[in-house]
Order: structure tokens, then sequence, then C-alpha cells
């Protein structure tokens, strides 16, 4: 009775997330579950994609969407198996001297580089964007996080072969709080 | 927030900049892309186009790079006759900006269709001790088979060419661990007298890039 009851309390606690989450429709089928009481609490991935890298490409990158669950949780690894690439970090693309930790990017970034004399025509139009390494991506409860090309991104290092578009792989995600999940990235030229 | 039309030089552009690139991808995506006019906008009519028109117009027509090639023959930023030329500095390392916009690139040039024959592509490396000639080369063509790769070891070459399209990079090699590399992220245009007429920052769509080509060919 007790296992019937908390079933019960599960599906209307589906049924709410599902209403706000905007997410896909992954957590009907745990609903049906009735074994499968606490996966929904954890964060949903939607749309996950990499795109294809060019043969002298070293380095490559995922992207996808992750709607948080029903508690504040956070993103912090990621990985794939030794076949795809060697290394999984997450990544985020700033403008350089944005960065928190001001290791690189203020001190060399924040101006135009005039080289001796007179030589630039024109002025720098931006500040150049950079790549760092993050520790977490947070994940609300609730709320859609997304990464996206120019923002978060999962880079895959060290690439063991090209990513070419109608290929697949897993991709392992580590949340602080939910654990791991598994899914499937497409490889695809465009979003 | 108001939309750019152009970058003017002094201090106070570091902030115009700033913004611009911080806010360019939401920008162009909540419709406020159309801010820039010239280049070839020929009458009241036109539209408007959506890159960023530098001014002064920087003139690049008496720069040159080396290309990636064994030959390494010095190549001008100046277009065939009444063609385009856009031109792009990145490296192949990197997973996210430079694949993003040269791919979003390739789709510009496929929606722009025929007119594309006039326009020709060159990118240079800021990273020439991973980026070797075959490195390069193979990476771009893979984009753009007809396209030109850049590669020089001369830094101070390389410098003062991006100083001169506005461009800026750094790129570290430490001691240990992965080199850090960072390059403002817009993709120029530059016209048959080397004049850089426009540029487009990172997050500008394909379908935008063709238009502005489509206009700017006109």
């Amino acid at each position: 009775m007790k296992a019937r009851s908390l079933a019960l309390a599960s599906v209307l606690t589906l049924a709410v997330l599902g209403a706000s989450a905007c997410g896909d429709d992954t957590t009907s089928d745990a609903a049906s579950d009735e074994t499968t009481t606490t996966l929904a609490a954890g964060p949903t991935i939607s749309g996950a994609w990499a795109r294809n890298s060019p043969m002298e490409a070293t380095n490559g990158a995922a992207y996808l969407a992750i709607t948080g669950g029903t508690s504040d949780d956070q993103l912090v690894s990621a990985s794939v198996d030794s076949t795809i690439a060697g290394k999984v970090e997450l990544h985020e693309t700033v403008a350089a001297g944005d960065s928190g930790d001001g290791s690189m990017g203020a001190t060399t970034m924040g101006a135009p580089t005039t080289a001796a004399g007179d030589t630039m025509t024109a002025t720098t139009l931006a500040p150049a964007m950079e790549m760092r390494p993050v520790e977490a991506v947070e994940v609300p409860a609730g709320k859609k996080v997304e990464l996206k090309p120019g923002g978060y991104h999962i880079m895959l290092l060290d690439l063991v072969q090209p990513l070419v578009v109608g290929d697949s792989f897993d991709l392992t995600l580590t949340f602080a709080e939910a654990g791991e999940q598994v899914v499937t990235v497409e490889v695809k030229d465009a979003p | 927030m108001t939309c750019q039309t152009s970058v003017a030089r002094g201090p106070r552009t570091w902030s115009i900049a700033a913004t611009i690139m911080v806010l360019a991808a939401s920008m162009w995506s909540a419709g406020c892309a159309n801010t820039a006019t010239g280049g070839g906008g020929d009458g009241a009519g036109a539209r408007k186009l959506s890159g960023v028109v530098v001014e002064p117009v920087p003139d690049v027509s008496a720069l040159s790079l080396p290309e990636a090639s064994p030959a390494a023959e010095p190549f001008r930023f100046v277009a065939d006759g009444g063609d385009l030329l856009l031109v792009y500095f990145g490296y192949t390392a990197c997973p996210d900006v430079c694949p993003t916009t040269l791919a979003d690139l390739k789709a510009a040039l496929k929606q722009l269709g025929a007119p594309s024959k006039q326009v020709s592509i060159a990118m240079a490396t800021i990273d020439p001790r991973r980026d070797t000639a075959d490195v390069i080369s193979g990476y771009l063509h893979s984009f753009f088979p007809s396209a030109t790769a850049l590669r020089t070891d001369d830094d101070a070459a390389l410098r003062s060419v991006t100083n001169a399209f506005g461009a800026s990079y750094l790129t570290e090699y430490p001691n240990t661990g992965e080199p850090r590399v960072s390059h403002s992220a817009y993709l120029y245009v530059v016209d048959d007298q080397g004049h850089v007429v426009l540029a487009w920052p990172f997050g500008t769509t394909s379908a935008d890039i063709a238009l502005d080509l489509e206009q700017l060919l006109a």
C-alpha cells in the first residue's frame, strides 16, 4: 500500500513537472513505470548535438539544453568513450577580460594593441573572445539552460577521429545531485 | 540599449565595442540587426546591412600575408574586380567560435547561390605553432575548397595585418598545458579597392550574411 501511494504521489509530481518544465516528454515514460519514481526529479536533457569536425581539427564541441529538475543542481563534468575523444571539459566562450579568474584576459585584451608608431588604421572593433574551462554549469530547478555556440559548450579534446554528419555517440553527463545521465549526441553541421 | 551603426575611433570605442560584442547574439535574434548603412547601399530604399561598418574605413590594400603553401607566396587583401574577399582570423583547435562562424558562412554562401562565385575567402591562423601549413589549409578547405589559408611565423607581420583590420588576438604557449588563445571573432568583408567595408560579429545569422553579400555585390 505504501508503495502504491508513493507511486501515486510521484505521478502527481510528474504531472506538475511536465506542465512547468517545457522540456521533452521523457517524464511520461518515467511516470508509467512505478519503479523509477526518482528519475523525473533530475534534470532532463534535450537536443544534444555536436558539430562535424574537419579532419585537421583536434577539438570539437557538443551542445545541448538542460531543463532543471525539482531542485537546483549543477552539471559538474562530462565524459565520452575513449574511442571518441581523449578528454572532455566544460567550457564557456566569453569576451576576453570578462573572465572571473582574471588570469588572462584583463591584462592582454583590454585595449587594442598599438604597434610602434601609428600603424593602426582602425580601432579594434571589440574585445576578443576566449574560452575558459568552467567548474560547473548551474542548473536551477525548473529552468532551461542552453549550451550553445558562443556560450557554454562541452569541449571534446583530442578527437580520435573526425566527427562526421550522421554519426552519433554517447555522452555521459554528471550532475552534482542527480548523478549520471547518458545522452545520445547527434553529429550535425548546424543546430 | 540601442543598436550601434558604426564604430568611430577613440577611447570610448571600447565600451561601445564591448557592448556590441556581448550583446551581438541577442541583438541579432531580437530583430535589432539592420543597423549598418553604407557599403553598397544605393538609395533611400536600400535594406540596411546587418554587419558593422568601421569608420574610418580601413584600407588593407597594401598589406599581405604568406599563403600556407610551400611557395608561401604573398597574398594581398584585395578582392578581384567587382568581387568581395572575406577574411577571418582564427585557429583550428578552436572548437566553438571558429567552426560556428565558418559553418554559418558556408550556409550563407549556399543561400546566396550563384553570386557566391564572386566571393572569395581567406583565413589566417593566429596559432601558427600548432597550425602548420597543411593543418590550416586542410581545415579551411574542408569548409571552402577554394579558399586561401594564410600563415606566418612572423608575429609582427601578423600583428600589423590584424591591427589594420581592427582585429585582435592573443596566443600564449605555456610550458605546460594547452596554449591559450583569444581572438576577436569578426568576419571581415574587403572590396576590390582593399577597403574593409563591413564586419560581421560572431552570431550574425547566415541569412543576414547572405543578404548583406547580395546587397554589397549588387
